[in-house]
């Protein structure tokens, strides 16, 4: 347990509200024919895994659009898990291959842009593959924990004390000072 | 063409006075305490206004800001008021006024002056408390351009670059780290006698060499273009052909109007997350293909007439309304342009086709 | 040779075989201190009394394919474009796509050797960085259009010196791939917060032609519309990778930044990744498959668990 929350709003997790410790948000997109099925079959089988996942089911892992990935972040989710067939199973018979170079790529580029890339996760799970999936989710939640609260979107915090010393590095610039934005954009920054 | 400007700020009897830049640090540096203040600083090759903590970081230097002062009073994107659905029914929240005190300082008489044009439309029929608080609350000590940047043409637009209007105080660098200070508003006066012990008399000659100054830059840039024979020449002339001959190459970025320190256009949009969410006012550009497609439609479909739109609104609507041109001559749109679209030449052309229409082209040729 | 296609130009004009002719023209500017100076700029000719004003010089930088799109233009009859090597690439997307009707189009090829770097308005006094890669070491692009794919090829060259070369992209995008993840994201955090969101990297370039762009939905939002750091964010990675496999280096959309945001690291690094991934340049043949609807059994999955 990592670090304290401030009190979350209403609108958030129980959860949180509850123990008020940091627990990692996971969102999980599965698609509907392995996958997910996958997911049902380690729960009827009693298979126990990590809770911190919230599955989003979608008809297959190529209707995952890079946008929904992205979304997930910005709306507060500390990491993601993408996950289908594997190719050759698609019901679509092809969806995973397309969805596979998209995933390739948005990888490389948010990693790129310098997202850690313990929060972002793909996987090919079948519908008879409970004990994969339960395997999957406790590495990607262990990675996220890892990681930590995600907090890329929240403004730059520059402070006297502590004067953060990556950007003014980087481009040889005093610290970003916007503070009336700042002011005006933390309301809207935060999770 | 340039009326006189009836705001209510408190014009008062200009006083001429002296300072020098290690007073006007200091001052700075108590003034940090307890107002914010923002300068022109450079940052990674652009120069903007931002909050600065102490008077080494101003950037003293010529040129104007790539962002126009306008920022600072009508953020690029600011909540209107924020909304939340409880079990009790949806709660709405304002962010009420903006009331902590600013002092801007570095601002040029282009970025200043252009405040009266802003001013105007947010206290016309509806007053607009976000941008007003700030203006309120704000002090501006402008910085006169004794060296314009090469895309300036206030002076055509018959602005000075001494221009005192919009600010509070306004320096002129007449020798090395001497200023001449004119005290303009109340808030200045304020100011002023704050610090009085800063502050000296300006000799006559300080005074004289000030106006000998202004008098040497402004026969170096262009002449005043004839705006009332354009305003008259685009009261008639809505559908003309040139139009769009003269927007050809805008590609619509809108790069002049969202660095135009006089362009006011806003859109209003929602952004919301779970139960809460905010109502936000962002900048817009009529330039865009999709302006005004929100409330309703978009009603010039194509690139000319938007490019026209915004040669009216400065030329023919802004005066139509508040008599007065909607452009300082800051030169931004001219310099920035992506596809070289020159304010100035549009100015040019829309001179010749004044010419055309009178025959017997008289040569007005000044640039 | 100049004179011969201004020639074949004006007779094409006449005949209303093309209805415009876009180019790279000058036009003299007033400057504040009285003096005159001249800028490139694009033109748009129709009239055959016009061509003289066309130039091919070191400043003609913009790349007149995006103009190819944008509603204005589709009128005009078959319009004949000045187009260096690196901008036939943009067609080509365009033609992939379906975008463009190539029998619209009259190409006047360029022979290029390097145009400036200009930024924010401004000649940085130096060759464009997408330039460097293209030249060879006797500073001759070997980049050339060829007769097959242009209807008429320039072979002058501009006029001048060989300017300094400036930096190379690759190299920054090397540094900049070196530091650690944190950094990274602090400097784009910087980057983007100082971005306006007045789209122009969007209006400018080439490839950039829907008429509803996701960036302007409301319904459903995905991106958030305000200029704040997420909105910012989320635009600028969509914006990238909308762009990725059809991105084709032409620089743009830096260029036009008016906040100066360098938005070419992020496209040379996709760039680069789709070659490196697949094999894949954008705008090599208008016959290729694009590369997001394509996909081959073996493509690298290695990172899928
Ligand atoms: S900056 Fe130039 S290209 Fe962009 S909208 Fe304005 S006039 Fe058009
Ligand atoms: S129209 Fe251009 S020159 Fe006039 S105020 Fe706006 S940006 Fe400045
Ligand atoms: S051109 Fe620059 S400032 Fe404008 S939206 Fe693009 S990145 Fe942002
Ligand atoms: S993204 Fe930039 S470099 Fe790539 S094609 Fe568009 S304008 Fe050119």
């Amino acid at each position: 347990m990592k670090k304290i929350k401030d009190k979350p709003q209403e609108s958030e997790d129980l959860l949180l509200e509850k123990d008020r410790l940091w627990q990692p948000r996971i969102v999980a997109f599965l698609c509907n024919w392995c996958s997910y099925a996958g997911a049902d079959l380690a729960g009827t089988s009693r298979i126990k895994y990590n809770p911190q996942i919230r599955i989003i089911r979608v008809p297959c892992s190529g209707r995952v659009n890079p946008l929904f990935i992205l979304r997930a972040f910005i709306d507060g989710a500390d990491g993601v898990l993408v996950s289908g067939c594997h190719p050759g199973d698609c019901h679509y018979s092809t969806g995973n291959y397309f969805a596979r170079r998209k995933f390739a790529l948005l990888k490389r580029l948010i990693e790129f842009c310098g997202m850690d890339e313990r929060r972002i996760h793909f996987s090919w799970v079948s519908a008879a593959e409970g004990s994969k999936w339960s395997q999957v989710v406790n590495d990607v939640v262990n990675a996220v924990y890892q990681a930590g609260p995600f907090t890329g979107f929240d403004l730059p915090v520059f402070s006297k004390e502590t004067e953060i010393e990556t950007p003014a590095d980087l481009c040889k610039q005093g610290p970003e000072r916007f503070a009336y934005s700042i002011d005006l954009m933390s309301r809207t920054g935060k999770k | 063409m340039q009326t006189t400007i009836e705001t209510d700020i408190k014009q008062v009897e200009t006083m001429n006075k002296q300072i020098s830049k290690k007073a006007i640090d200091a001052i700075i540096s108590e003034l940090t305490e307890g107002c914010q203040i923002f300068a022109p600083v450079v940052q990674d090759g652009i120069k903007l206004y931002k909050q600065i903590e102490s008077p080494e970081q101003i950037n003293w230097g010529h040129g104007n800001c790539h962002r126009s002062l306008k920022e600072l009073f009508f953020p690029i994107t600011e909540p209107v008021f924020s909304f939340r659905q409880t079990r009790k029914g949806i709660q709405i929240e304002t962010p009420g006024n903006h009331n902590k005190k600013r002092v801007v300082i570095g601002a040029r008489p282009c970025d200043c002056n252009a405040l009266s044009i802003t001013d105007k439309v947010f206290k016309w029929d509806y007053e607009d408390e976000l941008y007003l608080s700030f203006r309120e609350n704000t002090l501006i000590i402008g910085v006169s351009c004794i060296q314009p940047e090469p895309f300036c043409f206030c002076t055509a637009l018959n602005l000075s670059p001494f221009d005192e209007t919009g600010s509070d105080i306004l320096l002129t660098e007449t020798g090395k780290g001497i200023y001449h200070a004119n005290i303009i508003t109340e808030k200045g006066v304020a100011l002023f006698e704050r610090f009085k012990e800063h502050f000296t008399e300006a000799s006559p000659d300080q005074s004289a060499r000030k106006d000998a100054m202004l008098k040497d830059i402004v026969s170096k840039m262009p002449a005043p273009f004839p705006m009332q024979d354009i305003k008259t020449w685009l009261d008639k002339n809505f559908d003309h052909p040139v139009w769009e001959e003269i927007a050809l190459g805008c590609i619509g970025c809108g790069t002049c109007t969202y660095l135009c320190p006089t362009c006011h256009c806003f859109d209003i949009t929602d952004e919301s997350r779970g139960y809460a969410g905010e109502r936000l006012r962002n900048w817009d550009s009529c330039a865009f293909g999709h302006f005004t497609q929100m409330p309703a439609h978009q009603p010039r479909p194509l690139q000319w007439q938007r490019f026209r739109q915004r040669v009216m609104h400065k030329f023919k609507y802004y005066i139509d309304r508040f008599s007065r041109l909607a452009c300082v001559g800051c030169g931004r749109c001219r310099s920035l342009c992506p596809a070289g679209k020159d304010t100035v030449e549009v100015i040019q052309t829309l001179q010749k086709q004044i010419d055309l229409a009178e025959t017997g082209p008289k040569t007005n040729k000044k640039g | 040779m100049m004179d011969d296609l201004k020639t074949r130009l004006k007779e094409m004009l006449t005949s209303g075989a093309i209805g415009m002719v876009i180019g790279y023209g000058q036009k003299e500017i007033y400057m504040a201190d009285g003096s005159r100076e001249y800028r490139t700029c694009p033109v748009f000719l129709s009239r055959d009394t016009e061509i003289d004003r066309l130039v091919w010089n070191r400043h003609c930088v913009q790349n007149l394919v995006t103009y190819l799109t944008k509603e204005e233009y589709k009128e005009s009859g078959k319009i004949a474009l000045m187009v260096k090597p690196c901008d036939l690439k943009a067609i080509h997307v365009l033609e992939q796509e379906k975008q463009i009707d190539r029998k619209r189009l009259f190409i006047i090829g360029l022979t290029c050797k390097g145009v400036m770097a200009e930024k924010m308005g401004i000649d940085e006094g130096h060759l464009a960085g997408k330039c460097i890669k293209c030249l060879d070491s006797s500073g001759k692009s070997s980049a050339v259009c060829t007769p097959d794919e242009a209807d008429i090829v320039i072979e002058t060259l501009p006029d001048g010196d060989m300017p300094p070369k400036g930096k190379d992209i690759s190299s920054d995008l090397e540094g900049f791939e070196k530091m650690p993840s944190e950094k990274r994201w602090a400097f784009w955090q910087n980057q983007f917060l100082k971005c306006l969101r007045c789209y122009a990297c969007r209006s400018a370039c080439p490839m950039c032609y829907c008429e509803q762009c996701i960036c302007d939905m409301s319904r459903p939002q995905w991106i958030d519309k305000s200029p704040h750091l997420k909105g910012n964010f989320l635009f600028h990675i969509v914006r990238a990778f909308h762009l990725t496999g059809r991105c084709v280096g032409c620089g743009e959309c830096e260029r036009v930044c008016p906040m100066g945001i360098p938005l070419m690291l992020i496209n040379q690094k996709m760039i680069d990744t789709v070659k490196d991934l697949y094999g894949y340049e954008s705008g090599k043949d208008p016959e290729q498959a694009p590369l997001l609807s394509q996909f081959k059994m073996d493509d690298d999955q290695s990172f899928i668990k």
